[in-house]
């Protein structure tokens, strides 16, 4: 697991190889300035960082059956003594685990 | 009733760029919009983001709020809120294949008035990098400092934007 430091490194030698970026202000294109180029390795650290520490949520957010097919997994389960449900949600989290 | 949209900027990317700053908020009309469409991240699975232009300078204090719902072609909905970020999320998660893009509609209130927080509703749809899915996505947000705002600079969570439409109305009512 990186550290948020690590990650920022990463991230800052991730803009200096991408250089020279460019931005639109009302449609005038033109490099970014330093303190754009700051801002953005800070911007890219701190989206890294939330990645690694909470991208698990989302994860998990989108491995989960609906709603609907997670009740008919439970009713299923209460007919036939199975444990579909429980295995389908100790499978997302074990896929997405925690940081 | 009747009314009109005044088209105040608009911005195409075709080559990559950081950042699209539109301006020219102020106090003209009561509520502005922005359209975007055809978004694509360079960065496969990249977020959009907004933040708001002070005298054309992005804020990136920690005050922005949102709480946002997204209906999915694959999964249940999800409900998304977040507070005190250093930026909106308009689009989580942007896919950048082939015919995966973003389109929205966003209106924007109170950003030239210095004595109210600048708010924002959003409806949106998109294709979702991870799923490969359809994304209806409606919700709202607040920029938490009373300031006056003069636009908005949208960008990608990593990465560029690869390409896109950005447009910025000013709303005109007549009665």
């Amino acid at each position: 697991m990186a550290t948020q430091e690590e990650l920022q490194e990463i991230a800052n030698q991730e803009i200096e190889d991408a250089k020279p970026l460019f931005k639109v202000v009302d449609n005038v294109r033109m490099e970014l300035s330093d303190d754009d180029y700051a801002q953005l390795k800070l911007d890219r650290g701190a989206a890294k960082w939330d990645a690694q520490q909470n991208g698990y949520k989302e994860a998990r957010q989108q491995a989960y059956g609906s709603i609907a097919e997670q009740l008919d997994m439970q009713y299923w389960d209460s007919v036939n003594g199975t444990t579909t449900w429980k295995d389908h949600i100790a499978q997302v989290k074990a896929d997405n685990p925690k940081p | 009733m009747a009314g009109s949209l005044i088209k105040i900027q608009e911005t195409t990317v075709s080559s990559a760029t950081a950042n699209v700053d539109l301006t020219g908020i102020d106090d003209t009309y009561d509520v502005y919009m922005v359209k975007l469409y055809n978004v694509v991240p360079s960065t496969d699975g990249a977020s959009l983001y907004c933040r708001v232009l002070e005298s054309g300078t992005a804020n990136t204090a920690a005050k922005y709020d949102w709480a946002d719902v997204y209906m999915r072609t694959n999964s249940s909905f999800a409900n998304e809120a977040q507070e005190n970020n250093t930026q909106w999320n308009w689009q989580p998660t942007l896919g950048s294949a082939s015919n995966e893009s973003g389109q929205g509609i966003v209106y924007l209130f109170n950003f030239s008035n210095a004595s109210e927080y600048s708010m924002f509703t959003k409806e949106m749809t998109y294709i979702r990098a991870d799923s490969s899915s359809l994304t209806g996505g409606q919700g709202g947000g607040v920029f938490t400092d009373a300031t006056n705002c003069n636009g908005v600079s949208i960008f990608m969570s990593s990465g560029n934007i690869a390409s896109g439409t950005f447009v910025l109305y000013g709303l005109k009512i007549t009665s």
